[in-house]
């Protein structure tokens, strides 16, 4: 299938995200301090660091779904006081409410014309069919597929992915990869991946900016040509001997 | 995220201030209520209607709050992110989500239902089934008592049976009603 097949909203686009001067802690624990970053619109960052290197928090402020302590988070020029309508969040587990088909998870947030809403990003998830199965008969790669519908449906501008596809296997991680990349470039929206797979970072990101101790300790750029083959490219596998060393 | 927060929260704290009368408080309840609802009450329908209500209320009540309390906090956050506000939060994650829990309660009220009913018709009434077969004991009348005590045990079992069938037809989703579909693909 080529990109025109496929369903793509008309607002498609991104919206830019700046971190300026931010400090987090919670409680002595300082987690981020004097954490500056800023994420053109469109771009595909990825974050990448050791479990407890503030990643998350990262994620959680530019959500909205926590306050800095001090300084600016902002969306599109605007502080972010609380959750965004054109921001949407892709968990580590799918969080799919098992009493909901999957149409109706998909269009969890309703609205008019949810349903076609929602059959029409499944199909772009590959699951053209599955709309009235329950959650608890799919697998795990189809119940990410139904999240990323989900977060997809309500046409974001910025796509936060907070290790989205850690609890997969190696193979539907590959084709979960492929597909974000092919929604990606189909829609434009700025997307911040936080991964401790670098491997995964190289392989989707613009740019890849490695976390340690709640700063950054590398920010480098992947030109490498899209749509990209995993493990193929020799210049792949310097940058991630690159950002290993950084993290 | 103050939603979420705040509905955690009230739960827990609602919690650990007031429990719900335990089952066992409750039974231990159930004969005494009946002498005194009949000095409230006299012999009446009244009075055992109030019996059957307070009787089915603890079991459905205890139930609910057990089943609305383990709901997965992480969904509950998944739907603040996607923007549910607290009606649809209620209906569409919370109630369902505590549905199999209040079924467990309805079914067990039900049971406890025809108990209470049993015993109010003996002590305090002029007609029913157990005044019926309580007077069939008092001459003698085995055949009678029999067909009561077999009346009671049909009607029991088709209460159980309907809400079952309810079980059936509301908690399609779970998986483990869904033995017949062919489950995990």
């Amino acid at each position: 299938m080529s990109a025109a097949d496929f369903y793509v909203p008309e607002s498609a686009g991104g919206l830019p995200i700046s971190l300026a001067r931010v400090e987090k802690s919670f409680g002595a624990l300082n987690v981020l301090s004097n954490f500056n970053i800023e994420v053109p619109a469109g771009q595909f960052l990825a974050v990448v660091g050791r479990s407890g290197g503030g990643k998350s928090t990262l994620m959680r402020l530019i959500a909205g779904l926590d306050a800095a302590s001090s300084g600016r988070v902002s969306i599109g020029g605007r502080k972010v006081e609380r959750l965004h309508p054109s921001v949407r969040l892709l968990f580590q587990e799918a969080r799919l409410v098992p009493w909901q088909r999957v149409v109706e998870n998909v269009g969890i947030a309703r609205g008019a014309n949810w349903q076609e809403k929602a059959r029409n990003t499944l199909a772009d998830v590959g699951l053209e069919g599955r709309e009235d199965d329950w959650p608890s008969v799919l697998s795990g790669g189809q119940r990410q597929r139904v999240a990323l519908a989900r977060a997809l449906v309500s046409e974001p501008q910025i796509l936060l992915l907070d290790e989205p596809f850690g609890a997969l296997d190696a193979l539907t991680r590959i084709e979960m990869h492929r597909l974000l990349e092919r929604i990606w470039t189909d829609r434009g929206f700025t997307t911040v991946l936080i991964t401790h797979d670098v491997a995964e970072a190289v392989a989707l990101a613009d740019r890849v900016v490695v976390l340690r101790d709640g700063a950054i300790a590398l920010d480098i750029d992947i030109n490498l040509d899209r749509p990209r083959q995993e493990l193929a490219d020799p210049r792949a596998v310097d940058l991630q001997r690159q950002i290993l060393d950084a993290v | 995220m103050a939603g979420s927060a705040s509905w955690r929260g009230s739960s827990t704290g609602y919690g650990s201030r007031q429990r719900p009368c335990s089952t066992a408080r409750s039974r231990w309840c159930a004969t005494f209520r009946i002498w005194r609802s009949s000095l409230w009450f006299g012999i009446d329908e009244t009075a055992k209607i109030f019996l059957v209500s307070i009787g089915v209320f603890f079991p459905i009540y205890i139930n609910t709050f057990y089943g609305v309390r383990p709901i997965d906090p992480q969904l509950v956050e998944m739907a603040s992110v996607y923007g549910l506000d607290r009606k649809a939060l209620i209906t569409r994650i919370i109630l369902p989500g505590a549905l199999p829990s209040i079924l467990v309660g309805l079914r067990y009220a039900l049971g406890f239902m025809w108990l209470t009913l049993i015993v109010a018709e003996t002590i305090s009434a002029t007609s029913g089934i157990g005044y019926m077969t309580m007077n069939a004991r008092e001459f003698l009348q085995t055949d009678i008592v029999l067909l009561g005590i077999i009346v009671y045990a049909l009607l029991g079992k088709l209460a159980d049976v309907a809400t079952r069938a309810v079980e059936r037809r509301v908690l399609v989703w779970h998986p483990a009603y869904q033995a017949g579909q062919g489950g995990k693909q």
